[in-house]
């Protein structure tokens, strides 16, 4: 059954320190968990063979930016050596929950438009979803 | 749901602090009055989009201003006047975050029916983003 994204919501707590707070106007955010097999074939194999690789998770967000609002994101990209606990919130309380990185920051400013920015969270570690 | 809706809080923003040249009653949504004298600015919001997601999400109104003068130079003053007031703020409830002015048209005197001289209209369009 699908579900609205009405009620979703995406939130960011710097840790150890750090409060959690939801990151206002998220326009929308991009999930992506993928796990690229490594290739184990040798010569002489018919088939080509593979074993499990390892998972990777990244999500991206695109936002109206203000900095007053993402300031806190931002900062993780200059300094942060810890990781951060982010928590996407679907409308029917889903989460996926996972430590991540902010490892790109793209704000975009042109004419006729608001600012906008791109954000590109890499995660560390196992993602929950519950 | 917020007190107002957006069309009452932006004629809020237009009728508010101090005047344009154009009187309050002379501001109105959507249509003028047969009769009315001008100057006058008719506005309407023409689609209201949802724009980011979360329980307070962000809205993004498309919205057009008509003033209507009897010369083309005082409508685009009053365009230009509407352009000086509008800006980001709280009105009637709902937090206008940021405003994009994207297009402006002025539209000669035309002939209307029987000949008469029709009056001059200059249009503007803009993007309201808000919250409520």
């Amino acid at each position: 059954m699908p579900q609205s994204s009405a009620l979703s919501s995406v939130s960011f707590k710097q840790t150890p320190a750090g409060s959690s707070f939801t990151i206002d106007a998220v326009g929308s955010v991009t999930f992506t968990y993928n796990r690229a097999p490594f290739e184990v074939s040798e010569i002489g194999n018919a088939n080509a063979q593979f074993i499990a690789g390892y998972q990777n998770c990244t999500a991206q967000l695109e936002l109206f930016y203000l900095a007053a609002d993402h300031e806190d994101i931002e900062s993780n990209i200059n300094g942060a050596l810890a990781v951060a606990q982010v928590i996407i919130t679907l409308a029917t309380n889903d989460t996926i929950t996972g430590d991540a990185y902010v490892t790109a920051y793209t704000v975009t400013a042109a004419a006729n438009d608001v600012v906008r920015a791109s954000i590109t969270l890499q995660f560390t570690g196992a993602i929950a979803a519950a | 749901m917020p007190a107002h809706e957006v069309e009452e809080a932006i004629r809020h923003m237009l009728t508010t602090g101090p005047n344009l040249s154009v009187p309050d009653d002379r501001i109105t949504f959507g249509y003028r009055l047969q009769f009315d004298a001008l100057p006058a600015i008719v506005f309407n919001v023409t689609g209201i989009e949802t724009v980011s997601i979360g329980s307070a999400a962000d809205r993004n109104a498309a919205v057009e201003f008509r003033a209507i003068a009897l010369e083309v130079a005082d409508a685009l003053d009053i365009v230009q006047e509407i352009r000086d007031k509008v800006a980001p703020g709280t009105h009637q409830g709902v937090n206008f975050s940021a405003i994009i002015w994207e297009n402006r048209v002025a539209e000669e005197r035309a002939a209307e029916l029987g000949d008469e001289q029709g009056p001059a209209v200059a249009v503007a369009t803009a993007q309201f983003y808000y919250t409520e």
